[in-house]
């Protein structure tokens, strides 16, 4: 559990950071999303001791991190930058090695935790590892920084931007890299993003920042349901704010039982994990008002339109 | 002035415990030093320290950069205007061969406060004008104190007036020989440059060979031109008739020439070929020609690179220009060289001193040429 | 670039056939001594000479980078982040500097020999270092700086393995700058009877002896050549690996 108590950061009288209190719980991921210059990368640092708060205390798991050694306190840290920051003179497999290193593991056991996280990463460790930063493509990279993140087995990781220069489909791989290996590792991830887009299809709980405070702390849902402040609205963008709340919901939830009474529909079978949103760009797309969802204890099940609509409509 | 730069306070503030003045009773002759007090007299030494201990107070309390380089430039002032008014107190009722030069004291108080000039300016960033106008200034400054003769009765001043029409004669060949070869250098290397930029081929190999030639110790190229040009002296009538012999100016300037060659050709063809893709391509994409594209575009986006090489050469063959006396190409080297032989410190600092201040002007202004540019980096 | 070998060989053949026997080469030179003069340079043996300029070279060029390097690191700590401006300025300025002028004006202070060239040689060796290693040093990357300190590096970890060696190339690179400028001046200080190549010339000067000033010359650029070619060689094995990542 990580917890943030009334901090704050003063830059010549001005306060980036200001008197900013949450707990985060265990094993999820938080993402904080704000314009450039709210203060969301300050906030990051200062749990990881790269900047000190000006005032206020953190917390993990309860211990006050002021008094851990700061080096110390981040070996234990995984930390993931923007322009990944990997060391222009060590290959890849060194550099994801950093840390255990620093740590004195034997060279055996680094040796086979680097092996294991790039295969986790789906990079061939023995291609890819011995190369240097610059052969890498963009998103190689980007996976390297992570696997040096996560390489001394972090119980929690802060992700500053990690994805911001990556190309579209890239960053979208990226992303569902994340979100497996976050759920296999269990690992509290906090990362920081402009992109809203990202942070509901991400994160467990947004907190999002403007001008060092905090406007609004909830789940995405949530967010999407009762933006707290005009800018989180803004923010969101109002135009395609029923589809992002149904992206966040299985369709599953609304389908019903391939019933005689409906007919029943033709066309594909959608998989049992899809989103109201695909569901109802299937209909869209494909002109009908109802369509196949699968079902993994029977038949298909059936999602119409009024059920989607009527679901997208938040209580 | 915060932090740490005061440390350079100590020194300022304990230079007048070390000796001020060095006196000898002739230009040769072993020095003895002479303590502030011994120099000045006790009234005035006593004014002296007081006025650099409310110097370094001043110091210590100016807030602004621009402050503190006024005050340590007051301190510069005052300290050489003490030199020049204590060698004439020591002058006064002694034989006129004898000589007094400044001491340990003056050179500590003035390292130290040119140190704290330097940082002071250095936090200031100047503006490109005001740094020419500073300039301007401090050439003005210096010019106007060097003829009031508040400093005539400085060793090192005697020694000018023993040989002033040698110093201005030396000084216009040291001049012609520097800037002369520079603007060869450039008429000839900027186009190189260019030519180079269109053959990609040649330009490993040229480069390679101007670096070549950069990296030959002044002294064996300047000895070696003797060899090709008496050559041509003795063989060839037209080239005796230009003044080219095989010792003297003419190996000088060629070497100069040579070795100001590499930073022009390299700094052009990086210039060039550092210009923007986008911004070529749209200058292609406008229907430049290449002649147009070469002198609206590639030529102006290069120029403050091209100038930065032309500081970098100025600079340099003010410097090495001295080693031409070897070969009695004349310049201010020939005092230093003198001085060497005759063991006469007066006489090499009358050669380095102005090698120097030329140096450190030109520099001064070339960067400040160069921030004024558009596009320039400083 | 596939002859370059060759020619470094045969470079290093030449000057090591000249610098031993150089009465094989004698009557290469002899159109150039005045009549009844010596050819080949009579008063010192040119491989005692050779090694005396390297040696001196040598011996105030590695406390001189030693201590460049040191100052460099030193400014660009938080602790002395205060005197970088003034190193920055010191280290540009101080190049305006002819080193003709620093050898001249260590005479006064130490006498004649080899101490003024060794002085002039260390305080001029100590500016392209310090500009070089500043720039190296200054020029890693943000985010590599960044990533060390969130990796847990201590300040010290991150300046040898992260910092030192990024700016190592470029290091060696100011080194490489200082060398051949020390090699260049030490033949000037044998104006001030400092051993070394430059005697030769000098003597070839004073006695209107082109053989000797020739000898002395083409060992001499020689010299410099070989020891420009062999930095650059090392300065290049630095980063042969890697795209370089400072800006110079």
């Amino acid at each position: 559990m990580i917890e943030l108590r009334s901090v704050s950061k003063v830059y010549d009288g001005v306060a980036v950071v200001d008197d900013v209190t949450l707990t985060l719980e265990r094993g999820t991921l938080t993402a904080v999303v704000g314009t450039s210059g709210s203060g969301k990368s300050t906030l990051l640092r200062m749990v990881n001791r790269l900047v000190e708060p000006t005032s206020g205390q953190v917390l993990i798991d309860g211990a006050y991190t002021a008094v851990i050694a700061a080096p110390e306190l981040r070996r234990k840290i995984g930390y993931v930058i923007q322009d990944h920051g990997l060391f222009p003179h060590w290959t890849a497999a060194r550099n994801i090695g950093t840390v255990p290193v620093l740590l004195g593991w034997r060279r055996a056991d680094v040796r086979s935790r680097v092996r294991e996280l790039m295969e986790m990463l789906q990079l061939d460790p023995d291609v890819i590892g011995p190369r240097f930063p610059h052969e890498l493509s963009g998103g190689q990279a980007q996976r390297v920084g992570v696997a040096r993140a996560l390489a001394a087995r972090p119980e929690l990781l802060l992700m500053d931007e990690p994805f911001g220069a990556l190309d579209p489909v890239i960053r979208a791989q990226a992303q569902a890299d994340l979100h497996r290996v976050q759920r296999r590792l269990g690992t509290t991830v906090i990362l920081v993003t402009h992109d809203m887009a990202e942070a509901i299809r991400l994160a467990d709980r947004i907190a999002v920042m403007r001008a060092g405070r905090i406007e609004q702390f909830a789940p995405p849902a949530d967010i999407i349901a009762k933006p707290a402040t005009p800018f989180v609205a803004e923010l969101l963008g109002e135009g395609d704010r029923a589809f992002r709340y149904l992206s966040l919901k299985p369709a599953a939830d609304v389908a019903r039982p391939d019933g005689a009474a409906e007919g029943a529909a033709d066309g594909p079978v959608l998989p049992g994990h899809a989103t109201m949103a695909e569901a109802l760009s299937e209909m869209i797309w494909t002109g009908r008002d109802r369509v196949r969802i699968a079902n993994p204890d029977g038949d298909p099940g059936i999602v119409t339109r009024e059920a989607l609509i009527r679901a997208g409509r938040p209580e | 002035m915060r932090g740490g730069i005061r440390l350079l306070f100590l020194p300022l503030a304990l230079s007048p415990l070390l000796p001020f003045a060095v006196f000898r009773a002739n230009r040769i002759a072993q020095g003895e030093p002479r303590s502030l007090v011994e120099t000045l007299g006790a009234g005035p030494a006593a004014l002296a320290v007081a006025a650099l201990a409310g110097g370094i107070a001043a110091l210590a309390f100016a807030r602004r950069p621009a402050w503190g380089a006024a005050i340590a430039a007051a301190l510069i002032l005052g300290i050489v205007l003490a030199a020049g008014w204590g060698a004439s107190s020591l002058m006064a009722g002694v034989p006129t061969q004898a000589r007094v030069s400044p001491g340990a004291g003056f050179w500590v108080a003035l390292v130290a406060a040119a140190l704290l000039l330097i940082d002071a300016l250095a936090r200031m960033r100047p503006r490109p004008a005001l740094r020419l106008a500073l300039v301007g200034f401090a050439v003005a400054a210096g010019a106007l104190l060097l003829s009031s003769g508040a400093l005539s009765q400085l060793s090192v001043m005697q020694e000018y007036r023993n040989r002033s029409a040698a110093f201005w004669r030396e000084g216009a060949s040291h001049l012609w020989l520097a800037f002369g070869s520079f603007a060869a250098a450039m008429l000839a290397g900027v186009p190189l440059g260019i030519a180079l930029t269109r053959r990609a081929g040649a330009r490993g190999s040229v480069l390679g060979l101007l670096t070549m030639l950069q990296t030959i110790p002044s002294m064996a190229l300047f000895g070696m031109l003797i060899v090709p040009l008496g050559w041509l002296a003795a063989n060839l009538p037209a080239a005796h008739a230009l003044g080219i012999r095989g010792i003297g100016a003419a190996p000088a300037f060629v070497a100069l020439f040579l070795y100001s060659l590499l930073p022009i050709v390299a700094n052009t063809v990086a210039g060039i070929t550092g210009v923007p893709r986008s911004v070529t391509e749209a200058a292609d994409g406008m229907g430049l020609t290449r002649r147009q594209r070469l002198f609206h575009v590639d030529v102006p986006l290069a120029l403050p690179v091209i100038i930065t090489a032309a500081r970098i050469v100025l600079v340099q063959n003010i410097g090495m220009a001295t080693v031409g006396a070897l070969i009695g190409a004349g310049g201010f080297g020939t005092f230093v060289f003198q001085g060497i032989g005759q063991t006469a410190t007066d006489l090499i600092l009358l050669g380095a001193l102005p090698t120097v201040a030329l140096a450190s002007a030109t520099s001064a202004v070339m960067d400040a040429l160069i921030g004024m540019l558009p596009g320039g980096a400083r | 670039m596939k002859a370059a070998p060759f020619v470094r060989l045969a470079l290093w053949t030449l000057v090591a056939a000249f610098v031993l026997w150089p009465d094989l080469f004698a009557p290469l030179l002899r159109p150039l001594a005045p009549d009844g003069m010596p050819v080949i340079y009579d008063r010192a043996r040119l491989a005692d000479l050779t090694l005396w300029h390297l040696g001196l070279v040598v011996a105030a060029i590695i406390p001189s980078a030693l201590l460049a390097t040191a100052l460099a690191i030193l400014v660009t700590r938080p602790s002395g982040a205060e005197f970088l401006p003034l190193a920055r300025a010191l280290g540009g300025f101080g190049q305006t500097f002819p080193p003709v002028a620093v050898l001249a004006l260590a005479v006064p202070v130490v006498g004649f020999g080899a101490w003024p060239t060794l002085i002039a040689l260390f305080l001029y060796g100590l500016l392209p270092v310090l500009e070089n290693a500043l720039a190296g040093l200054s020029g890693v990357p943000r985010a590599v700086m960044l990533a060390a300190d969130g990796m847990g590096m201590t300040p010290r970890q991150r300046l040898w393995r992260v910092e030192l060696p990024l700016a190592a190339p470029l290091m060696v690179e100011g080194v490489r700058i200082s060398t051949v400028i020390a090699i260049s001046t030490a033949a000037i200080g044998s104006t001030v009877a400092a051993p070394g190549l430059g005697e030769v010339i000098i003597a070839g000067l004073n006695a209107n002896n082109l053989a000797f000033v020739v000898q002395g010359g083409l060992l001499t650029a020689a010299l410099a050549l070989i020891v420009h070619d062999a930095l650059g060689l090392a300065a290049h094995a630095l980063k042969a690996h890697r795209r370089v990542t400072v800006a110079g």
